[in-house]
């Protein structure tokens, strides 16, 4: 058992480290100086990539060995290629985040606390919805021991049975990653899910939470400080609006299904994105994630199909309408019309599939 | 103005089955204010725009009625409300509102008491009237112990790919075990939830002997003959039968079957 805990330990650590990877290889481009902001854009970046591989391959209804052998290629590539050219700006970049005693303190405290909450969502059993939770990790399960990428029913478990299943949920490429880590790694997808990935999200949700006050505060005094305060306080409101449908339900209980992870981080996220481009900090960055996450979204779910196009609505026309109308800048009318680009191809996508 | 009135309602609806009527949204006005109020130019933008938004889109009732009309979202249009960050808001407008005070005892009172109406107000996760319970994972283990014993039960005898029939055991066993096929689907499991036996006779579209089964298995239908019943499941090649319930062991026990285990309330019922 001490085994399994610590190969959890060891993939919940290796998601980190492979998003920081990724995020490196999007900061070539960006040039963000946060190793959080780095590694925020690298989840996106990781999704974004691999369910354009991905989908091809469930539509085409190929072997699940085949996807990990291709995604296992890819990823050792950009591992590689982060080795041997990224080497010495990766170094530097952490070395200057950790090169004062006191950032050191505080970035070890937050880390202890994130790890710890994340430790305590991802060790609860009770997940209370049955039937989604029968798909987010039946599904996976199901791809690992047929070997197909999505064709047995997750709940039957009959081959070739799931065509209607299958269909309703030809976006949704999560539910095949965890299989194909399950396959990679022999950790059953029931402790991938539950556990490493939970846990794994957790601690994503937090850098979002923490850059959010970082961006907040900037060149305030006790920006540190503030952002601590910020979090803990948001993480109490969040703990404290308990409701079957809401969002705390979804991040506390749920928090490996791919709605849920549509519902506080993907939410949070363009929500931190958006504030970054208001608050001119890491603009470029902050673009590129909202196309990330508008190309990755409905890898997760099929809420993202109109959830995602909203907040990027929501959230970026009255930046572009004070540029565009105010200011005569029309710049950020044709980002925001590249950035919806990716969601209106999936509406169509899905519509004529 | 019939249909807007129903929109009004269903905008007002959607809203309280997302909040849950949880007292906590009151204190997002409030953080709002103080941040139009307090915010710098940029967060008046960001978040004054937002709501303007949302409130002109989908809390408007003809946005509602236009968007059911295209995409029929109905019971999904509540997820719309994810686009409020709501906790951040909060977070940020507290903040806001103890930096208006000087001093930094003031800030610590005027913090703490904010936590206070948080967790007054709120209704936490984890604990409380309905709400569901944290249940630790014991060991490495994360589903309940009744499904590994099952497991252990269906392959003592070596069967490949053993085809079982049982209820709701099917939502969480195949999350722990994938070999096994369950004989009744999601969709007659959803039927069987909310439809009368008369209803789920007169609705269910596929093989005649299958409605029997779960005639028998769910509404404990024991008029069809154990005969009958027992024909029905090896023509459908179904090895174990989990059942839960008195009547229903009594009636197994009416044709060809042998206790192969038992974990707490469920008995597993081998056919011969």
């Amino acid at each position: 058992m001490i085994l399994q805990f610590i190969l959890d330990f060891a993939l919940t650590a290796g998601y980190l480290v492979l998003f920081l990877c990724f995020g490196f290889l999007v900061n070539r481009k960006v040039s963000s100086e946060s190793l959080s902001v780095t590694c925020l854009l690298g989840f996106f970046l990781y999704f974004s990539l691999f369910h354009l591989l991905a989908l091809p391959m469930k539509i085409w209804k190929w072997p699940l060995h085949r996807l990990t052998v291709l995604w296992s290629a890819v990823v050792t590539a950009v591992l590689l290629l982060e080795l041997v050219f990224d080497r010495t700006r990766i170094i530097a970049m952490i070395r200057e985040h950790l090169s004062e005693k006191k950032k050191w303190l505080f970035f070890g405290c937050l880390a202890i606390g994130t790890v710890l909450f994340a430790l305590y969502i991802g060790l609860n059993r009770n997940t209370i919805s049955a039937y989604d939770a029968a798909y987010y990790i039946g599904s996976p399960q199901s791809s690992v021991y047929s070997d197909t990428l999505g064709q047995m029913d997750a709940y039957t478990g009959r081959l070739g049975a799931a065509a209607r299943q299958f269909r309703y949920y030809i976006l949704n490429t999560d539910t095949l990653h965890s299989a194909m880590i399950s396959q990679l790694t022999g950790v059953s997808s029931l402790a991938e899910r539950k556990f490493c990935f939970s846990a794994a999200m957790c601690i994503l949700f937090g850098l979002v939470l923490y850059r959010c006050g970082m961006t907040f505060f900037r060149e305030e005094a006790h920006a540190g400080g503030k952002t601590l305060l910020l979090m803990l306080l948001s993480g109490l409101v969040l703990m404290e609006s308990y409701s079957i449908a809401g969002v705390s339900h979804y991040f506390a209980y749920r928090t490996y299904e791919g709605k849920s992870i549509i519902s506080y981080f993907y939410m949070s996220a363009m929500f931190l994105f958006a504030l970054m481009i208001y608050r001119e900090a890491e603009e470029k960055a902050a673009w590129t994630g909202l196309l990330l996450c508008t190309v990755s979204g409905v890898c997760f779910s099929n809420s993202a199909l109109f959830v995602v196009p909203a907040m990027l609505g929501i959230s970026m026309v009255p930046y572009v309408f004070r540029e565009c109308v105010l200011r005569k800048k029309w710049r950020a009318a044709g980002r925001l019309a590249i950035t919806f680009a990716p969601c209106l191809l999936w509406i169509v996508f899905y519509k004529l599939y | 103005m019939e249909k807007l009135m129903e929109y009004t309602e269903f905008i007002r609806n959607s809203f309280l089955t997302y909040s849950g009527h949880n007292k906590i949204w009151l204190l997002y006005p409030f953080a709002i204010l103080v941040i139009l109020l307090r915010g710098k130019k940029s967060d008046r933008l960001l978040f004054g725009g937002m709501l303007i938004l949302q409130l002109l889109t989908f809390c408007n009732p003809g946005f509602a009625y236009l968007i059911n009309k295209l995409f029929h979202y109905e019971t999904r249009y509540l997820r719309l409300f994810w686009t409020v960050p709501f906790f951040l808001t909060i977070g940020y407008g507290a903040i806001l509102f103890a930096g208006v005070f000087q001093q930094k005892r003031l800030q610590t009172a005027v913090l703490l008491a904010v936590c206070a109406c948080i967790c007054v107000l709120g209704t936490p996760v984890f604990y409380g009237n309905g709400v569901p319970e944290y249940t630790a994972a014991a060991g490495h283990q994360f589903i309940s112990p009744e499904v590994i014993a099952l497991s252990e039960i269906f392959h003592q005898e070596g069967t490949e790919r053993p085809k079982v029939m049982y209820g709701y055991m099917m939502l969480s066993y195949r999350q722990f075990d994938p070999s096994v096929i369950s004989l009744f689907t999601k969709k007659i499991l959803q039927s069987q939830e909310t439809q009368s036996r008369e209803e789920f006779i007169a609705n269910f579209t596929g093989r005649k002997r299958l409605r029997n089964l779960a005639l028998v298995y769910f509404y404990q239908d024991y008029s069809i003959s154990p005969k009958k019943f027992f024909r029905y499941l090896r023509k459908e090649n179904v090895n174990y039968i989990v059942s839960n319930s008195d009547e229903l062991d009594a009636y197994l026990q009416r044709g060809p079957v042998s206790l192969l285990g038992q974990v707490n309330a469920y008995r597993v019922w081998k056919i011969s």
